[in-house]
């Protein structure tokens, strides 16, 4: 990837990234990425057995379970955000595959689609992210504005305290190894010394455009309002060079 | 560091400090009515509590029992406070969340009470949608099992469970079909865990309601199989929100199965799973699914139940459910020596306990056919009672029989294990700290060292509020087979505060409010550091130097500020106070427009035995009562009652009051902490008292005020507070400092007059007739006296002391040698008192006298003598000189009072005839009244009763020392029973012992034709089924009155 514009406001951060290789992008998309959204859900036959013994019927259940469709776009951007930063910043650490995992968007507390831990200082933050992914000739696009546009999304993670400990209780129980414990104690404690504003936001924008830095400027500006040192938020754009609604198609190809 | 301390740490105890007193603040200001400005801002409140939340679910997966406890605890505390949300499903979920906090935390009684108090939001099942109204049941039944209301909760886990499985069908494919249409699989997920969650808890409300399900005992497995299902569905739906729910929701629920009262007792013997089965059973008006943590760990955790310790002393805080673990620990014994018929023996301190306890066990064990009985706290056991302990029938005997120290000691002494034919297996002592007080304590303390040495079968169960040295008191009954459980200092059934409540000066002239401070404590109550302002600009229409000059004064306006939370009582130091502090709170109170129909006829039965213008009357017309000595001990009942079915807004009482009546209050303010003659309340009677504020099932919280009406006195009272409470030490410790002071020339019989050595000697002289051989006596003294708490605590401290009263007691063993000292155990006299009364008798020419009624009629002249002769007994002289008020040698006045009494003249009759000063105005005749009161039922009936009693033994005395049982009663042995009921008929007497009142039980046992003759149980049958016909029969228009009041007293309503 190569950095094509970038900026900063306070604690925010923020990058414009181009992937020129066409080839290699869909090679990282069908082979990486892939893989990391294959359903788990597909695999739900003992789930249905399971759910016989609540003595309620399971035909209709099952029945919406087995049509479930392959990946949408968004969700393989959530998937292309996880892996790349996971790839490409050997500091941050998901416990658990939050795309195959991720948290329902219906829930009255909403999550984020990035909960992870970020190594910082020879210490741990928590990492909580959300990913956006856009065709749309607009700049900034919508999903990056309005009511559950990514700007209002990390805005209500950074502000909102019921929503962080959420978060850390849901990590909690998918931090099984003594290395991801200790990881998460010391998060917790800087998240809780800090009164719950160490922590690290990450927006990430997946854009099959052309880059340009008014896609999170005023996003990356807002932010810098908002979140409060010790916290820090960073913003990346990544402008590729597959469209989008391609993405499904090329994983496709992989599974073959 | 704990796996806690990582949250704890960083959070900072500075925080955690502001949050608990910002949640104190908060329920106080809900509680109270009153101002309070918040101190910590909502977002840092929230901050910490998530913090909170947070150790928990670090806690749930490696954390230890104790510490999650203490988390979830501390949790639930600070987050109970928070305002609920305003969607009622949200709300709804955070009351379930909060409810988890609090069982994992083992505050189960404050979630019930929280859950109770809190209107249920309205999850309307009408919503159309299915996932949300299958949601809207899953939260419905969690609250539901988590409240625990009766069975209408459990009913209705089970039958909204039902209805979903029946309602799936209909709503659901269109439901799901949308989705699928949405290629949406979230929803299909969200009901998978939902399913589960329902399941879980059709299967927790099951368990809790039957002791199993579907015949399987196995449910924690069960549960664990839904849980983990269900949270595999919410992990793999991606649903956050179930997923921490169920998280919660899991450990939850096998809390919730490990205190039920099912697991607790599963496995024990049939008795206590019928008895268990009772408890739940859906004719129960308050059916019991759950134990309370104390009992829960006394009896499982603890192994109260299945022990086969001897001795086991469980010091457990005031209303933590003690009968309960009695009760178990009863069943167990009763189950080991069934065979042998085994009973038990349940002694309480009090005559209103012993009737209270009798009450309570007779409902709890008759309904599995166990007998209760109870013998009255006279010091005689008179025919009627013979009868009664000598039932031959299996299914009439009594099993469990309740009574004082005084009464057991002289039953057993006298050989009633062995008329009784069946072993004492198992002796009960509620109160036993009781141990520690002068005279009765080491009464209490020799009882038990009799009944070790010579009931074989004997076990011992010692219920006390916390002590320090449980375990050296359990040691002591059985070194070898013991076991002290002390439950006291972790758990409280209620918070409450201990504050001082002072009068603060405003600028209007005479104008002034009560303000309360919160104090630290040695316990776990809770503090503020605010000035609470309780708002109300002179109560009671009080004037600034008035409360400042007068506790009494200010701790009347405390208990009016405090009052509309629920009944307060008001401590005052003796019963000459009570009236004046009951003056000033009815003051504030226009009368009670509409009295309750249990009311009338108790203020109908009052006006009858206390007079027409008795206050008590006018004063509950008010809500106001008043308890104390100086009443009859029917109207304390009657009051007692009256507070128990919160008919009373305040109670003012005397330190009595304290001991285990079961009063739901909201407050208790003291205007005294010291006794009436000045002396300070023990530390463990002041957190006894303490204890009486909010109950397990009663109100958030419990409010102590002691007034402090000047700096001094609040100094005074807070080092008062700080003491803490001391050992639980044998009196005979004291008692020995006294023979450092005799002479050489002088033995133990020099001080026998003392009623502490009294009781001591009696135990020599019992013991050395036990023996039946003076050299083998010689031989024991040392281990005789090593019976004792007191001598093992001597002989280990000082050695000189345990040496010297070992010498006192061979001296002694050689001064009754060959005396008939059965008529010690007969008489309850030392041998000393025996030999001088015998010798009066002789004097008074007494010693053939004839036994019959007319001693209350014609032959008053004997009666007179008898009196004067027992104002000569050591034992008896105290409490007779009280009654006539000086110290005379004749028996007149006793044997006028005492005719008087059994011929049923009226108590205000009495009052006025001997109590009163001649000048009588209102305030004299209330003065005589409870000076009537104090002495009749404090001292006369009781000591008049014992004397005759013993003169009776003495009387047929030959002389000659046959080593046989005293001899068994006859009828003339009604006699004394008859001065004790204040009757005049063996058969008034017998309605007299089953609680009819005393100026009801002649007319009414002429109308029933009673007789004397037969079973009393036969008696209480008939008495159960007449009605009210015969009462008004015999009493006229007042008799639907007293046989209300008789339901009353007897717990028949």
């Amino acid at each position: 990837m190569r950095r094509v514009y970038q900026g900063a406001a306070a604690v925010v951060t923020w990058e414009g990234c181009s992937v020129d290789s066409r080839a290699e992008f869909k090679r990282y998309l069908r082979d990486v990425v892939g893989p990391w959204t294959e359903d788990e859900k597909s695999l739900f036959a003992q789930d249905i057995q399971g759910l016989a013994t609540t003595g309620m019927q399971t035909e209709f259940v099952e029945s919406a379970l087995g049509a479930a469709p392959e990946p949408k776009p968004w969700e393989i951007g959530e998937a292309l955000a996880e892996c790349v930063l996971r790839d490409a910043c050997p500091n941050v650490c998901w416990p658990w595959n939050t795309v195959r995992d991720r948290r329902t968007p219906q829930a009255s507390l909403p999550g984020a689609d990035l909960v992870g831990l970020a190594g910082r200082d020879g210490q741990a933050v928590f990492l909580f992210g959300e990913v956006k992914a856009s065709a749309e000739a607009r700049v900034p696009p919508s999903v990056m504005t309005g009511p559950s546009g990514m700007k209002s999304q990390l805005d209500r993670i950074a502000t909102r305290v019921d929503v962080k400990f959420a978060l850390l209780k849901w990590l909690h129980s998918r931090c099984r190894t003594p290395e991801l414990e200790r990881l998460f104690d010391s998060a917790t404690q800087r998240f809780l010394a800090s009164k719950g504003r160490d922590v690290l936001l990450v927006g990430i924008l997946v854009r099959d455009t052309d880059p340009n830095q008014a896609d999170l400027q005023s996003a990356g500006l807002a932010l810098s309002r908002r979140v409060a040192a010790p916290g820090q938020a960073s913003l990346a754009a990544w402008y590729v060079p597959v469209r989008i609604r391609d993405w499904p198609a090329t994983i496709r190809e992989g599974a073959v | 560091m704990t796996p806690g301390d990582w949250v704890t740490r960083p959070v900072g105890d500075a925080e955690r400090r502001r949050t608990r007193e910002e949640a104190v603040r908060r329920r106080l200001r809900s509680a109270l009515g009153i101002r309070l400005t918040a101190q910590v801002g909502e977002a840092d409140l929230r901050f910490v509590i998530g913090a909170l939340e947070l150790r928990v679910v670090r806690l749930l997966e490696d954390g230890s029992r104790e510490e999650l406890q203490r988390a979830a605890a501390e949790a639930f505390q600070a987050a109970r406070v928070l305002p609920r949300a305003q969607s009622p499903i949200q709300s709804a979920k955070e009351l379930v969340e909060l409810g988890c906090l609090g069982v994992l935390g083992d505050r189960g009684p404050d979630v019930r009470r929280v859950l109770r108090e809190t209107e249920m939001p309205a999850l309307s099942r009408r919503r159309t949608d299915w996932g949300s109204k299958v949601w809207a049941t899953i939260l419905e039944i969690w609250l539901r099992l988590l409240r625990q209301d009766g069975w209408s909760d459990l009913d209705a886990v089970v039958n909204r469970v039902g209805r979903l499985r029946e309602q799936q069908q209909e709503f659901e494919p269109e439901f799901l079909q949308q989705a699928e249409r949405d290629q949406n699989s979230t929803p299909a997920w969200v009901l998978m865990t939902d399913y589960h969650l329902a399941k879980a808890a059709e299967i927790l409300g099951t368990y809790q309601a039957q002791g199993s399900v579907e015949g399987r005992f196995d449910i924690r497995e069960q549960l664990e199989a839904q849980f983990d299902r269900a949270i595999a569905a919410a992990g793999k739906g991606g649903l956050l929100e179930r997923e921490l729910f169920t998280r919660l929701l899991a450990p939850t629920a096998r809390t919730i199965v490990g205190n039920s009262i099912w697991t607790v007792t599963r496995g024990v013997n049939s008795r206590v799973s019928k008895f268990v089965r009772k408890l739940v059973s859906r004719d129960q008006h308050r059916p019991i699914f759950e134990m309370l943590p104390p009992q829960r760990r006394a009896l499982r955790e603890q192994g109260l139940l299945g022990s086969g310790r001897r001795s086991i002393v469980v010091s457990l805080p005031t209303s933590s459910g003690k009968t309960y673990i009695a009760i178990f620990r009863i069943l167990q014994a009763l189950n080991q020596f069934d065979q042998e018929r085994g009973w038990i023996a349940y002694v309480a301190p009090t005559r209103a306990l012993v009737n209270q306890l009798t009450l309570r066990l007779r409902r709890e064990l008759g309904r599995i056919g166990d007998v209760v009985e109870k013998v009255s706290p006279a010091l005689e056991v008179d025919g009627l009672e013979a009868a009664m302990l000598g039932e031959e029938d299996d299914q009439r005997q009594f099993r469990i029989l309740v009574t004082t120290p005084e009464k057991l000691d002289l039953m057993i002494r006298n050989g009633w294990e062995q008329q009784i034919g069946r072993p004492l297996t198992l002796v009960v002592v509620d109160e036993a700290h009781g141990i520690g007080t002068p005279v009765r304590g080491l009464r209490l303390e020799l009882l038990l060292a009799t009944i070790n040495r010579e009931c074989g079968h004997a076990q011992f169960l010692l219920l006390t509020p916390f002590v320090p040295n449980s375990a050296e008191v359990a040691r002591w009954l059985a070194p070898e087979s013991n076991k002290s459980i002390e439950l006291s200092v972790e758990w409280v059934p209620n918070d409450r505060i201990i504050a001082l409540a002072k009068p603060t000066k405003l600028e209007a002239r005479g104008s002034f409010e009560v303000r309360l401070t919160t104090c630290h404590t040695t316990r776990k109550t809770l503090h503020v550091p605010d000035i609470l302002e309780l708002g109300e600009e002179r109560p009671l229409g009080l004037s600034w130097s008035q409360v400042s000059t007068s506790p009494g004064k200010l701790a009347a306006a405390t208990a009016a500020s405090l009052q509309k939370r629920g009944t307060v009582i008001v401590l005052v130091d003796k019963p000459q106070n009570s009236w004046s502090v009951a003056e000033a709170l009815k003051a504030s109170d226009s009368r009670t427009s509409v009295l309750s129909t249990d009311l009338e006829p108790i203020l109908e039965f009052l006006r009858e035995e206390m007079g027409p213008d008795y206050p008590l009357t006018s004063m509950l017309e008010h809500g106001i009562g008043v308890h104390h000595a100086g009443l009859s001990d029917d109207a304390r009942t009657l009051v007692e009652w009256l507070a128990e079915n919160s008919e009373l807004k305040a109670l003012v009482a005397t330190t009595t009051i304290a001991h285990g009546v079961n009063f739901p209050v909201s407050g208790v303010v003291l205007a005294s902490y010291q006794y009436p003659y000045g002396q300070d309340m023990p530390a463990v009677d002041f957190w006894n008292i303490a204890g009486r504020a909010g109950r397990v099932d009663q109100g958030d919280l419990g409010i102590v005020a002691l007034a402090a009406n000047n700096a001094g006195r609040a100094e005074k009272i807070e080092r008062f507070i700080q003491r803490s409470v001391g050992a639980l030490n044998s009196t005979l410790i004291d008692l020995v400092q006294e023979v450092a002071v005799l002479g050489h020339q002088e033995g133990l019989e020099s001080i026998a007059w003392k009623p502490g050595w009294s009781a001591f000697l009696q135990y020599l002289a019992h013991t050395y007739r036990q023996i039946g051989d003076h050299d083998q006596f010689a031989l024991q003294v040392e281990q005789v006296l090593r019976g004792t708490l007191g001598f093992r605590a001597l002989r280990a401290h000082s050695a000189w002391g345990a040496d010297r009263l070992v010498e006192l007691v061979h001296q002694y063993a050689d001064r009754i040698r060959g005396k008939p000292v059965r008529l010690v155990d007969a008489t309850g006299f030392s041998w000393e008192s025996v030999h001088g009364t015998l010798a009066r008798l002789t004097e008074s020419g007494l010693r053939s006298v004839e036994w019959s009624p007319e001693l209350f009629d014609s032959r008053r002249s004997d009666l007179q003598r008898m009196m004067g002769v027992l104002l000569q007994v050591p034992e008896l002289r105290e409490q007779l000189d009280k009654v006539i008020g000086s110290h005379v040698s004749t028996g007149d006045t006793l044997a006028a009072i005492i005719c008087d009494w059994v011929h049923g003249r009226s108590l205000s009759g009495i009052a006025s005839k001997y109590f009163a000063d001649p000048s009588a105005d209102t305030g004299n005749r209330v003065k005589a009244m409870t000076k009537c009161c104090q002495s009749v039922f404090g001292r006369l009936t009781q000591s008049a009763a014992w004397g005759l009693a013993a003169l009776q033994v003495l009387t047929g005395e030959t002389g000659s020392d046959d080593h046989s049982s005293a001899a068994q009663p006859t009828a003339l042995d009604n006699l004394p029973a008859r001065v004790y009921y204040g009757v005049n008929s063996d058969e008034a007497v017998a309605l007299r012992l089953l609680g009819v009142p005393r100026l009801a039980a002649e007319p009414l046992a002429r109308e029933l034709k009673v007789s004397a003759d037969r079973p009393l149980h036969t008696l209480r049958s008939r008495l159960d089924t007449v009605g009210v016909e015969p009462w008004t029969a015999s009493l006229g228009s007042k008799g639907a009155a007293y046989h209300r009041v008789w339901s009353i007293i007897e717990g028949r309503i």
